[in-house]
């Protein structure tokens, strides 16, 4: 989640009067390294994913599960026997939002080779051996992307009581501020957006309505001082605190990019696959014990870390604020960076006028300013005292702030500075998987799908309107069947960057030629392919693979993980969402009333558990992948 | 040789071909797939025939009526579609060849190697793997089939065009009958995508030991078969040139070519150079 300050962190009132002098030097850090890197050329590709585990106790006399607060204790415990001895430690671990949260990563990148890619899952496995080896007895590591059970009562252990009032983190109704990070950082974070907003985050999430839920679904709040009941909406699962999503796990993964061109054009061009690879995804159906219709996270995060104040948000006119603002710091992207996005760039995006200016003063193309004085219109969230007179030449904190608090989709990473790290983005819109093997399946693919990309100069651009349409489709219930998802048709054409001063003409032919460029496919269309609509892009990756030299050990390995991607799109093997809604349906102690119980639950972490140790098959989730004991 | 005059450029392409004795082919880059007709090609087998059909259409339609002699040697390929690598890239890219061999002819093996060193503009191909003619039906593949392709190779080798040398589909005791007699050893065998996952343990114990890597490939048996090649002729033909006699042309040898940029794993080139000659009547 970004750098950890050590310092004094400042409050909300505090931090405000710093955000302007934060931005201003933001900028100037950024302008400092652009200047220095632009022109970096050559760089070679490394990539690395990272995974986020909860710590959970199975408590097998009471038959229930409960998310371990100690996370902190177990960060240390693996640093210090890892990467603070050996610089070369195989593997690397920092915080994350909840204290029953770590995060893994491989302890260097990988690099451009094949071969590269059978060692992704044996990281995996060994990141999982070495964090579980530290935990204490019936507690275990779970790559789950929503606790079904998160803010339920006595959800953590040790068992911690919400503060619902003014004093409190959160002042959550349902999510202790102990289950926070003791970090400052995440404290400050998370009391800074509550108070900048001027309320709790309010997260509605609908109900699965089955045959005995009460219709229509509302929930009383005892220890309510009123704005719970103002924000709970009617069959939907309310949720009032960060923890609800940055208390998720994910999957990311990032790449290098040679230049800033390709850094630019990859961007765009993944973009375009958040909502299908994250619908591909689903893993997350359930929240505060409760069956939700949603089968991915995204919006759950994307609300509970909205700091817009009701101006902002539209439902007061402006005032205090500068501007109208559309999405949450967390959502989707809102502009394209390379010259054949530019004329796909049809949202409302709201920019900082005179950054805007700045930049383009000092050099930055439109594209690139427009980007970056969009990220600039947030305020920074968390400021240390320590941390605000800085030398701008040699630091980039204050950029860093604001751009490690716009959550999207992707994200462009310009180097640090004075490092040989090069041009880079991040592809974030992933859920975990249960098993490192689906894990490093996902990371391959989507590492591969740029090689693609890169290889036959693929364009996959669509209007980013419509990449917002397909990010909603993407997180209902089932879409990896279901949904249709706008997608380009052609996608071997090439681009054609509008020349400067010719973008409005070209808008007008865009509206008419529009419906020919692209179409609703669905995720098995997309993947799979089908005569004469789509190749599919499963077609695609192979034939890049016989042109690369591939080892068949790797190439084994490879073909597993294409296997479970186009059978996960085929609908032949369930998503994780699926699976556990079956699960849950099927288990004797369900009463079809979309509740999941401690007993459900607990079975439910024992079998995931088992799966992800290897100690049980699980065909219907991911086959039977050839077990070649590495 | 009997001249005739004409002024048409089909008119042209049929007299060329009509006194041509070989016929050379290079697809160009097909990394750019824009011109082809199957966007994403469904087997080798498909690819080739759809790009030696689309340099032959290309060529055809772009011949112009230059000199007054009839070359015994045809180069079909379409100027723009050649990939040059230029001396500064040449460090970072890996230039790798396969070689179909469809005839036992000695002289094959050499001219396919200039030929791809010569595209490229590269004095040494970085590894080039050998797929010689199938064996006789009923006939398994042996050491005395393989020796005199491989004794080709060698000396490409020692005179630095080509730097390592391998196989395709070799069992265990046919490599290490190869690896025995060698002088210069295999540095890989290719075998089937379909076995990536089954590999028989002799196999893979014997590679390890000697250090041959094991590689995939997704060939066919036979690439093109005599029948399919002169069917691929006769649709680039079109437009005019249907009556000119393809049963006469056979298919000497094919090379794939890849040019791989090593640390980013991008495709910069891939192609195909083949070579046809009349069988005399």
């Amino acid at each position: 989640m970004g750098l950890l300050s050590q310092g004094s962190p400042l409050n909300w009132e505090e931090t405000k009067k710093h955000a302007d002098h934060i931005r201003k030097h933001g900028i100037i850090q950024f302008l400092n390294i652009y200047n220095k890197v632009k022109e970096r050329q050559k760089d070679v590709l490394k990539w690395g994913d990272e995974v986020e585990y909860m710590l959970v106790e199975l408590n097998d006399k009471d038959e229930k599960v409960q998310l371990c607060l100690n996370g902190g204790d177990v960060l240390e415990i693996l640093q210090d026997q890892g990467e603070k001895i050996n610089p070369n430690h195989p593997t690397l671990w920092r915080p994350e939002y909840g204290s029953y949260m770590i995060e893994g990563t491989p302890g260097q990148p990988y690099g451009g080779t094949m071969s590269e890619f059978n060692t992704v899952e044996g990281n995996m496995g060994k990141r999982r051996r070495e964090a579980s080896a530290v935990l204490n007895q019936n507690e275990t590591l779970c790559t789950i992307t929503s606790f079904p059970r998160l803010g339920c009562p006595g959800f953590t252990k040790p068992e911690c009581s919400p503060t619902p009032v003014e004093k409190g983190v959160s002042k959550s109704l349902f999510f202790p501020d102990e289950a926070i990070n003791r970090h400052p950082r995440f404290s400050t974070l998370t009391r800074n957006i509550r108070h900048r907003r001027g309320e709790k985050v309010v997260i509605n999430v609908p109900i699965f309505k089955d045959e005995r839920t009460p219709s229509p679904f509302v929930e009383e709040f005892p220890e309510d001082d009123g704005e719970a009941a103002r924000a709970a909406l009617p069959d939907h699962i309310y949720m009032d605190a960060m923890g609800f999503g940055m208390g998720n796990c994910c999957l990311q993964v990032t790449f290098q990019a040679c230049s800033i061109a390709e850094a630019r054009y990859l961007y765009d061009q993944l973009a375009t696959f958040c909502p299908i690879v994250m619908a591909l995804s689903a893993a997350s159906p359930f929240y505060r014990g409760f069956v939700s219709d949603i089968d991915c996270r995204w919006g759950v995060i994307s609300a509970s870390v909205d700091d817009r104040t009701q101006e902002e948000r539209g439902l007061k006119p402006l005032k205090n604020n500068k501007y109208r603002i559309f999405k949450s710091r967390y959502d989707s992207i809102d502009s394209y960076l390379s010259r054949c996005g530019e004329k796909y760039n049809d949202i409302n995006l709201t920019i900082d006028e005179e950054i805007y200016k700045q930049l383009l003063s000092a050099g930055i193309d439109k594209l690139l300013a427009q980007h970056i004085a969009h990220l600039f219109i947030r305020d920074p969230l968390s400021v240390f005292e320590e941390k605000i007179h800085l030398d701008d030449e040699n630091e980039s904190d204050h950029f860093e702030n604001l751009q490690s608090t716009n959550w999207q989709t992707m994200r462009f990473k310009p180097p640090p500075p004075n490092s040989d790290i090069g041009w880079r983005v991040e592809f974030r819109p992933m859920e975990v998987q249960l098993t490192d093997f689906e894990n490093a399946a996902y990371v391959v693919f989507v590492v591969l799908l740029t090689r693609v990309i890169l290889s036959y100069k693929l364009d996959f651009l669509i209007p980013l309107s419509k990449v917002d349409e397909n990010m909603k489709v993407a997180q209902k219930r089932n879409a990896v069947q279901e949904g249709m998802f706008y997608f380009q048709k052609d996608i071997f054409k090439g681009c054609n960057p509008v020349p400067d001063g010719a973008a409005s003409a070209q808008n007008s032919l865009e509206t008419d030629c529009a419906n020919e460029e692209y179409t609703l496919m669905s995720i098995d269309t997309i993947i799979n392919g089908k005569e004469g609509v789509f190749q599919g892009l499963i077609p695609i990756l192979n034939s890049y693979l016989e042109t690369m030299e591939v080892d068949v050990d790797t190439r084994c390995t490879i073909l597993n993980y294409l296997k479970l991607i186009k059978k996960r799109a085929s609908g032949e093997l369930m998503t994780m969402a699926k699976w556990m809604r079956e699960f849950v349906a099927k288990h004797p102690q369900y009463k079809q009333d979309s509740v999941i119980t401690d007993k459900i639950n607990y079975d439910l972490f024992r079998k995931c558990d088992r799966i992800a140790k290897g100690k049980e098959q699980c065909p219907e989730l991911i086959g039977n992948p050839v077990n070649k004991s590495k | 040789m009997d001249m005739q005059n004409s002024n048409s450029i089909n008119t042209d392409a049929k007299m060329l071909l009509d006194h041509a004795k070989t016929l050379r082919f290079h697809t160009g880059n097909l990394v750019s797939r824009s011109r082809l007709k199957k966007k994403c090609p469904g087997s080798p087998t498909e690819e080739l025939q759809d790009c030696i059909q689309a340099t032959l259409s290309d060529w055809i339609s772009t011949t112009k009526p230059s000199s007054e002699d009839f070359p015994d040697t045809l180069d079909c390929f379409v100027p723009q579609e050649t990939d040059v690598i230029t001396p500064e890239e040449r460090e970072e890219v890996k230039v790798s060849a396969k070689l179909f061999l469809c005839e036992s002819v000695q002289s094959s093996i050499r001219d396919a190697v200039e030929m791809a060193c010569q595209t490229l503009a590269v004095s040494q191909l970085d590894s080039v793997i050998i797929a010689p003619p199938g064996p006789l039906e009923n006939d398994s593949q042996t050491l005395a089939h393989l020796q005199p392709a491989w004794e080709e190779l060698e000396t490409l080798v020692k005179s630095q065009q080509i730097a390592a040398i391998g196989t395709s589909d070799l069992d265990k005791d046919l490599l290490e009958q190869l690896y025995n007699w060698a002088q210069v050893k295999p540095s890989s065998n290719q075998v089937n995508l379909a076995s990536c996952c089954v590999m028989p343990p002799d196999l893979t114990a014997f590679a390890k030991e000697f250090d041959i890597q094991l590689l995939t490939h997704n060939d066919p048996k036979e690439l093109m078969s005599a029948g399919t090649f002169q069917e691929t002729m006769q649709d680039g033909l079109q437009d005019g040139l249907q009556d000119l006699n393809v049963a006469d042309w056979r298919l000497e040898w094919v090379l794939r070519y890849n040019v791989i940029v090593k640390s980013r794993g991008i495709i910069k080139s891939k192609g195909y150079l083949v070579s046809a000659r009349k069988a005399s009547p």
